[in-house]
């Protein structure tokens, strides 16, 4: 990495990179783990479009004749407390999940990522002020922060979303932060200021590049952490309102009725559980993509 | 290094004041009355003269200004006042129930290094055999289940089912120290379930990203012995950024501790925090942020220095 | 008819208990009969000289009074002086009626010692005696202080502090004679200055105390000596005595208070259990008070209990054994608890909820609306939805089926019958689909979740509903400020007499049911009459007529009676669920003991 010709500013980035756009196809069909947890994910943004095309069921239709009905018998997956269809909530659930996960995620990795990079390149007072606005979002107790937004905003889609994402925003600029850091001294960055290359140019073509490995770990994590981060909302009674179905609210309503009806509880955990691993699998092969070191 | 220290000193003041005046501002902002909680919540409907009564005795009268002005003075002085409801000191009643969310966090980010680094380490070691997918399966397994998922599983399996342990309450160790061990298992567990897997994965990930590099490389060809190389070069650098999260963890163990003391009883400083803000007892609510973001502010600064002593590269100036 | 009040469930089948079967219409002679065959409990030398006395004998009016005031509580089939002269019910306790407050008849000598270890839904909050701080704190307060008559197991109103009362000048007047031997925990005897004081206390608007409106009904209130209260009304009140012994007016000390001891943070109090340590919305602890002034009483050395607000938590920690009373049992632990031989199951169908429709809030203040919202819900299939069948729809008013007060001619007034519905807007030129409302809930399980099944009846009807949920003080405060224009909201009655609809709906009500913008001078006169009539029967037609007003004025969405659920283990003897005093029976945890 350290042997890029000194003044020759174009390779910048970290030299040997294939990324068009047959190779990325020849990788997701030719590795299974990527096939599969790819698959997951595209096929839960594809229920997140498609929901009410593949259910014919209300989510929130309620039938007191059919409550706690065991799966198959009517709706795939049998229906809950007020005997709603569970199989039509979990796919109306994955459309909230997934704008939840995907918007929160987005806004804290904009956010984060510049806050951070920001303040690893530009040092002191930059790097004060903006790390320092970080720890004061880390120090903030989350339930109060969601207690505050609720009770200003009201409860409402947008408001979790800016509630997880101002929450998550510290994770990726301290990531970004101390990756920054340690890519910010190696030679061919020194060299590329030496030649007088502008600090934006530095940051998008020879930092971002090189920090991305360790955010797309952290963003695969969160975006499975930001639905389990909705879900414990919710379970405290601070998520959506209630007539919005989402995994979180599925499994706290679906929790006190353990004894009745474990399958509530079964069948949103199964579904959040192999959405965070899909996102996490697809993360760690991304990373293994794209940061060369670790291709043998 | 001092110099550093001494700005980030004055640094963490103006930053604590800046939440002080958010929390304050925020909380008196928000709609609900302390007064009508102390008259009976939602089971009454006090008049007017009751409340403002009440309102002149908890100094809610005064401009908003001369409150916040007197509340800072007292802070100044370390004086968090005292409970609107309890009338009990905020300070010595967080003495008692900070330790007990302590009692479970520690123990919890203990576990999940010394479960998760090993772990994360073996699965980086072994990548090409069937233990790196098994053990990472069960990482994620660990980590994508709902805390409260876990958390009442593990109380129908252990108390209700099995009877080995109580499914809630806190005892305190002083009174009888088995009976809190007893109480402290299921929620430490708990807790410690999605750090742990957090662990494990960023060890993994980062020794690997080490093992690709070249200097590990030049080690192995030269012959340097594999152990060496793994634990004194490898494991050295490949712990910042495990560091970083362990950092962050302190700030999701306290999110997480939220729904486990919650599920369990505990009556450590999140209840303690959640039946404030029910009651709108702004002392109690304005004293657990700051004493907590104070907590956080210090790791983060412990975190921030970590990285100069493991990786040489970096140099607070 | 019967709905099956108060039922104690335990080993897997259904037992009918004896209570409800002391008369309200007991007579003299019957009670007199009991009382001799118990001898000489305390308080009853004082009723047999009283009975043997000339002048409007004590027991005649306790008994008279009774009839007044217990057609509230529960049950159907009532044989007067039946139990009376039942063989099994005097042996060896005082009867209910005597000297015991909240003791069953039938309920043998308990065996002394044991621990309640009690698990609460809410923290109490505060300590002061005379405001209404929820449920939850019946089972702290009362059992520390008492009031000067009391319930028995029935519900019925029986003496207390107050051995014996004379209702004189045209019910004008009550005199109360002072129990003997009373002191407070802190050793001072109990005279009838403190409940000069007492009064002085709840009546002050400083007090913010739950009873001072209806205090306000006093004229003047004097100690005539040491041991005797003579209280002057303006005109006759019948509703008194049941103000009286409710869980907001315990009698407080006088020497104490006026020594600046703070009500809200300490207690003093005559009761049979003394407060312990404690921890704030943690733990409290009440020990047993060795002097308290009923003999043998109580059982219990001491009571724990614990604050679990998470009801999955809290039935956890009941089925783990770490606790052995448990208050509000989920409706989904009932079937469970029913089948399980170590446990017991008090239930009462004495709690309500409800939808407020604010009448000051477009298209709200139109009465057919609101009328046209009563008939669009269907409460069998809210209560199957959201509480899995078990509730009963409420379709007449507040009054419970299966009180002496209810009116069965009313009954089935609120049905599901959506083309009335619709047809009653059209008459104020609207359409179903026209209907905008936001709706206001609390993050309460079973407020959101008998929300969720209004909201979802009212959208298949047409109209468009908003859920908007909310901490519980935000709620508070809207509600008390008017700001909402439907709010979920679940209550209780207060006493076991009709009258509660005062603090519903009379003018001004400041209690804690209070709708914050209705105002109907028709059921305010009503009531005002209902208050002063003296005989039951005329009484009950009065509160009839208030009904009716109701049904033109429908100011909540009456929905359903939802189960208020206690349990314990099954070896814990002398607790019940009271018909008509619902949660606050936990107030008299003196008569529970526990089988070895």
């Amino acid at each position: 990495m350290a042997r890029t010709a000194i003044g020759d500013t174009t390779t910048l980035a970290p030299p040997r990179r294939s990324l068009g756009f047959s190779s990325w196809v020849r990788w997701f069909y030719g590795n299974p783990r990527v096939l599969l947890s790819g698959g997951f994910v595209l096929l839960l943004l594809f229920v997140a479009i498609a929901a009410p095309l593949l259910t014919r069921s209300d989510p929130n239709s309620m039938n007191a004749t059919h409550r706690f009905l065991a799966p198959g018998s009517l709706g795939w997956l049998g229906t809950d407390q007020f005997g709603r269809d569970v199989y039509a909530r979990i796919l109306y659930g994955a459309r909230l999940s997934m704008v939840v996960s995907v918007s929160a995620v987005g806004i804290a990795v904009i956010l984060g990522v510049l806050m951070g990079m920001a303040a690893a390149f530009f040092g002191s007072p930059v790097d004060v002020v903006l790390m320092r606005i970080v720890d004061a979002i880390l120090s903030f107790p989350p339930i109060l922060l969601a207690i505050f937004v609720v009770a200003f905003l009201g409860s409402s889609l947008t408001n979790i979303i800016i509630v997880i994402g101002i929450l998550y925003v510290p994770q990726f600029a301290r990531v970004a932060y101390s990756s920054s850091l340690a890519v910010k001294e190696n030679d061919y960055i020194l060299a590329a200021r030496a030649v007088g290359a502008t600090s934006g140019r530095i940051l998008v073509r020879g930092v971002l590049p090189n920090i991305m490995a360790p955010l797309l770990v952290q963003m695969s994590l969160s975006a499975g952490t930001a639905i389990l981060l909705e879900a414990g909302l919710s379970f405290l009674g601070l998520g959506p309102p209630p007539n919005i179905p989402s995994w979180g609210r599925l499994i706290g309503e679906a929790s006190r009725f353990m004894v009745q009806d474990p399958w509530g509880v079964v069948f949103p955990s199964v579904v959040i559980s192999v959405a965070v691993l899909a996102f996490n699998v697809l993360g760690d092969a991304l990373r293994d993509r794209l940061d060369p070191r670790l291709r043998q | 290094m001092i110099a550093y220290i001494i700005r980030r000193s004055i640094s963490t003041v103006v930053l604590l004041l800046l939440i002080a005046t958010v929390v304050f501002l925020f909380l008196h902002l928000l709609p609900g009355d302390p007064a009508i909680t102390i008259l009976g919540g939602i089971d009454s409907t006090p008049d007017s003269s009751a409340i403002a009564r009440v309102h002149q005795e908890l100094g809610l009268d005064r401009p908003l200004y001369v409150q916040y002005v007197d509340w800072l003075g007292n802070l100044a002085r370390f004086n968090l006042g005292n409970s609107f409801t309890s009338d009990t000191s905020v300070g010595a009643e967080l003495m008692r129930r900070l330790p007990r969310t302590l009692m479970l966090i520690i123990p919890a980010e203990v576990l999940a290094i010394v479960i998760g680094i090993p772990l994360g380490m073996a699965a980086a070691r072994l990548r090409r055999t069937a233990w790196d997918p098994t053990i990472s399966a069960l990482a994620l397994l660990g980590f994508s289940t709902p805390v409260f998922v876990s958390g009442l599983l593990m109380v129908l399996l252990f108390s209700l089912k099995l009877h080995w342990l109580p499914s809630g309450g806190f005892v305190s160790p002083a009174d009888d120290f088995g009976g809190f061990l007893r109480a402290a298992i299921l929620p430490v567990i708990t807790l410690s379930l999605g750090p742990m897997a957090t662990t494990m994965r960023m060890t993994r990930s980062s020794m690997l990203e080490q093992m690709g590099l070249d200097y590990v490389r030049t080690a192995r060809s030269k012959g340097v012995n594999e152990r060496i190389v793994l634990y004194r070069h490898v494991l050295r650098n490949a712990l910042l950024p495990v560091v970083t999260i362990l950092g962050l963890h302190v700030g999701f163990m306290f999110a997480g501790s939220v729904l486990v003391e919650d599920i369990f009883n505990w009556p450590g400083i999140n209840s303690y925090l959640l039946t404030a803000i029910g009651a709108r007892d702004y002392p109690v609510v304005q004293g657990i942020v700051i004493v907590v973001a104070t907590i956080f502010i210090l790791i983060n600064f412990v975190t921030d220095l970590s990285f100069a002593v493991l990786d040489p590269r970096i140099r607070y100036e | 008819m019967d709905q099956s009040r108060d039922v104690v469930v335990g080993s897997g089948r259904v037992e009918r208990t004896a209570r409800g079967l002391v008369g309200r219409a007991l007579s003299r002679r019957a009670l007199l009969k009991g009382s001799a065959v118990v001898g000489a409990g305390a308080g009853i030398a004082t009723l047999l000289a009283a009975c043997g006395g000339s002048t409007a004998p004590t027991a005649t009016t306790t008994s008279s009074t009774s009839t007044a005031t217990t057609g509230g509580t529960g049950a159907s089939t009532q044989t007067t002086g039946t139990t009376g002269a039942t063989p099994t019910t005097s042996t060896s306790a005082p009867p209910g009626g005597v000297a015991t407050p909240g003791a069953a008849q039938t309920v043998p000598a308990g065996t002394p010692g044991g621990t309640l270890n009690f698990g609460l839904l809410r923290d109490p909050i505060a300590f002061d005696p005379h405001i209404a701080y929820g449920a939850s704190s019946a089972s702290l307060q009362g059992n520390v202080y008492d009031t000067l008559v009391t319930y028995d197991q029935q519900g019925n109103i029986v003496p207390s502090l107050a051995s014996s009362w004379e209702i004189q000048n045209s019910s004008k007047t009550y005199v109360f004679h002072l129990q003997s031997g009373v002191t407070f925990h802190d050793g001072t005897a109990l005279t009838a200055d403190d409940v000069v004081y007492t009064f002085d206390r709840i009546r002050d608007s400083a007090t913010a105390a739950e009873l001072r409106q209806e205090l306000a009904n006093l004229d003047s209130y004097t100690a005539t000596d040491s041991t005797t209260v003579t209280v002057n009304l303006k005109q006759p009140y019948s509703v008194l005595l049941s103000v009286l012994a409710s869980q907001w007016a315990y009698i407080v000390s006088k020497a104490w208070g006026q020594a600046g001891n703070d009500f809200k943070k300490k207690m003093n109090g005559t009761g049979p259990f003394k407060l312990g340590t404690f921890e704030p919305q943690v733990k409290y602890t009440l020990v047993k008070n060795d002097k308290y002034w009923v003999p043998n009483r109580p059982y219990l050395d001491q009571i724990v209990e614990t604050v679990i607000a998470d009801d999955t938590a809290r039935m956890n920690a009941f089925k783990s054994g770490q606790i052995n009373f448990v208050e509000y049992v989920p409706w989904q632990n009932m079937d469970e608890l029913s089948t399980n031989s170590a446990d017991k199951m008090y239930l009462g169908y004495d709690t309500f909820n409800l939808v407020r429709l604010n009448p000051q809030k477009p298209p709200l203040d139109k009465p057919e609306v609101r009328q046209a919202l009563n008939f669009a819900i269907d409460r069998k299939a809210c209560i199957d939805v959201a509480f899995g069948g078990k509730g009963q729809p409420i379709t007449v008013g507040l009054i419970p089926p299966g009180s002496f007060w209810y009116n069965q001619q009313l009954d089935g007034h609120w049905t599901y019958d959506t083309a009335k519905a619709t047809s009653l807007l059209q008459q104020v030129g609207l359409k179903p689909s026209d209907l905008k409302l936001s709706f206001d809930v609390a993050n309460i399980s079973v407020h959101s979740d008998t929300a969720q099944a209004v909201q979802s009846q009212l959208q298949k009807w047409g109209a468009t509903v908003t859920i908007v949920q909310q901490d519980v003080p935000t709620l508070t405060k809207r509600r008390s400020t008017g700001d909402y224009q439907m709010m979920m909201d679940g209550l209780g009655d207060p006493w076991p007499d009709p009258d509660f609809y005062t603090t519903y709906f009379g003018k001004g009500g400041a209690s804690y049911a209070a709708g914050v913008n209705f105002d109907d001078p028709k059921i305010d006169a009503l009531l005002d009459q209902g208050r002063t009539e003296t005989d039951n029967t005329k009484r009950k037609a009065i509160y009839a007529q208030v009904e009716q007003q109701l049904f033109v004025d429908a100011p909540f969405i009456f929905i359903l009676w939802r189960p208020q659920v206690e349990a314990s283990i099954a070896g814990m003897q002398g607790y019940s669920h009271i018909p008509g005093i619902g949660l606050a029976s936990e107030r008299f945890m003196l008569n529970v003991w526990f089988k070895k």
